[in-house]
Order: C-alpha cells, then structure tokens, then sequence
C-alpha cells in the first residue's frame, strides 16, 4: 500500500513539474510587461514584436496619400502675346481725326483758290 | 492519496490562472491598433479640385457681372481667341486650358469695352483680393473662387508663364484690358489681370 502511494506520490509530482514548468516560464515571460505597463513604453516594445504585421498596416495609410495626385493634371497650350479685349470706347475717334484733317485741308484748298482768283481777277 | 489529489487540483487550479495571463497579453495588442489608427488618420490635406467640366456661366456679384460662356482657342498666329467685340457683355473661356475647378490654372476672357460699349469687365479693375467667383458647369455644380491676386500689367510684360503655368491647386484667370487706349495701335495698353483660387467645396 504504502509502495503504491509512494509511486502515485512520484507520479503526481512528475505531473507537477511538468505542468509547473510553463506556468513558471509564462510567469516569467508575462512579468516584464507587467512593471512596464504605462502606455508609452508598452507601445515601443510592442512594436518591435509585432513588425511582420506593421509594416502592412503602417503601408496602407500612404497608399491613400499616393491616390490623390491620380487626378491627372490636364495639360494646357500657352497662347503667345497678351489677348486683346478691349475695343475701345471712342471707336469713331480715327474718322474724327479724318474729317478734322479733311476739313484742314478743303480750308487750305479753298484759301489758296481764292488767292489764285485774286490775282488772275487783278492781273485781268 | 487524497493529500496527493488535493495538491494536483491545486496545480490544475493555479495552471488555469495562467490562462488568464494570456488573454491579457492579447487586451495589449490593441493600443497598437490605436496607433495604427491614428498613423491612418492625417487628413487629406492635399489640393481639392473638381473633374473636368464644359463651364457654361460666369457670375461676379461684386461687379455685378454675369454671362454664359463660350468656348475660345488660339488664333492661327497662337495668340488667344477672345469673344467677339460686337458682343462686349459676352464672356468666354480658353479650352487648351483646365476647365474652372479642374487642377490648374483656368482661363476667363471678356471685353472691357467694346462697339462703344462698356464691357462684361468694365469693372474687374475694381476686384480686391478676397472677392468671390462663381462658375457655374455643365455637371451642375459651381465653381467657387476667392480672388488671391490683382494686376495691371503692361501688354509688352505681360506674364504668361505666370497666367498659364502649372498651378499647385485649381486656379482661376479673368482677363481684360486696362490702362490708356492707343488710337493708333486700336488696342489698350494694359491688361488686367484676376488670379483666384477655387474654395473648396463644403460636400
């Protein structure tokens, strides 16, 4: 009876240890996060563990930002020299300035007629 | 024996805590989805503009300005068609240029005066800076511009890279003459010159 205790004692202290080895490693893996537990430094040693997957979603937020220079910028013929919108309000200003020089030149014309007549009617 | 059970429940009971522990770690991970949200979040601050569309009306309320548009080009020396001048109140825009609210600079002709007549932009000399242009489209929305930039620039200066160059956003020209009028040469002097950028739209 008491050999059989003994070797079921033995058993279940085998069971202990194995089933006690991982608790005491996870403990010790779960410890230092713990202390550290403030927000700031939680993030910088995450980080690091979970690169195979950041580096994706740190990729997706510039792909949105490479998007919009896809609105293509249309292209544009440069016209030479300055456009010309303006007709001018006093159009008629070149007549104006020929009949003034038209008018000049009729006085002149029949100044120098009648000068001519003068003469001949005096010479006569 | 029964001292033996009581120790391996006990053992059981204490692995079964370290369960727990692990759910935690996972809790962990999601301030990372916090900042992963917060790198996705920078708004898009880049240039807003509209897709191309045939303008069909020209509104300036501080001038009290308003008329359709009709489509201009080049001249067969390159020089920039304007609308006709026995039609001074009509307005036009260049189409080898963005249409208003597409990227880049759009271009808006009108007479100052013409057939003795005042103009469609008698009065664009009179436009500050801050004042509002709307342009109305075929898609049926209207462009909204705020003025950036006036001048009066000399006709033998005038600046063409600086009128029809790549703009960052969606930009707008109205142009006209100004200055003193050459009788001889039947042509203004000056130019007048518009620059306004387009508001971005509220929707």
């Amino acid at each position: 009876m008491r050999i059989r205790s003994t070797v079921a004692g033995l058993v279940l202290g085998a069971g202990v240890l194995v089933l006690g080895a991982p608790i005491a490693l996870a403990d010790n893996s779960s410890q230092p996060p713990a202390p550290t537990a403030s927000p700031a430094s939680e993030r910088q040693r995450q980080a690091p563990a979970a690169q195979p997957s950041e580096p994706s979603s740190r990729v997706r937020p510039t792909v949105p930002t490479a998007v919009p220079p896809a609105p293509q910028r249309p292209s544009i013929v440069k016209p030479v020299g300055a456009p010309e919108t303006g007709g001018g309000m006093q159009d008629s200003s070149s007549g104006a300035g020929a009949l003034v020089i038209g008018g000049i030149a009729l006085v002149v014309v029949a100044g120098g007629g009648s000068v001519a007549y003068r003469r001949l009617r005096k010479q006569s | 024996m029964r001292k033996w059970l009581g120790v391996a429940v006990l053992v059981c009971a204490l692995t079964g805590c370290s369960g727990g522990q692990g759910e935690e770690q996972a809790g962990q991970s999601q301030p990372l989805s916090t900042v992963q949200s917060d790198a996705a979040s920078p708004a898009a601050n880049g240039t807003t503009a509209l897709p191309a569309s045939t303008p069909t009306e020209i509104s300036i309320p501080k001038i009290g300005a308003r008329s359709s548009l009709i489509p201009l080009g080049l001249n067969a020396d390159q020089t920039i068609q304007v609308p006709p001048v026995d039609q001074p109140m009509q307005a036009g825009w260049y189409d080898k240029a963005p249409t208003p609210g597409e990227l880049g600079p759009s271009i808006i002709l009108g007479h100052v005066d013409g057939n003795k007549k005042p103009g469609i932009f008698f009065r664009l000399k009179e436009m500050a800076v801050g004042d509002e242009v709307l342009v109305s489209r075929q898609d049926g929305r209207t462009a909204q511009f705020k003025v950036t930039h006036v001048e009066q620039i000399a006709k033998r200066e005038f600046p063409t890279d600086k009128v029809y160059g790549d703009t960052q956003g969606a930009e707008l020209r109205l142009i006209t003459c100004g200055g003193q009028f050459d009788q001889a040469a039947h042509s203004y002097k000056d130019n007048i010159i518009v620059y306004a950028a387009l508001v971005p739209p509220v929707s």
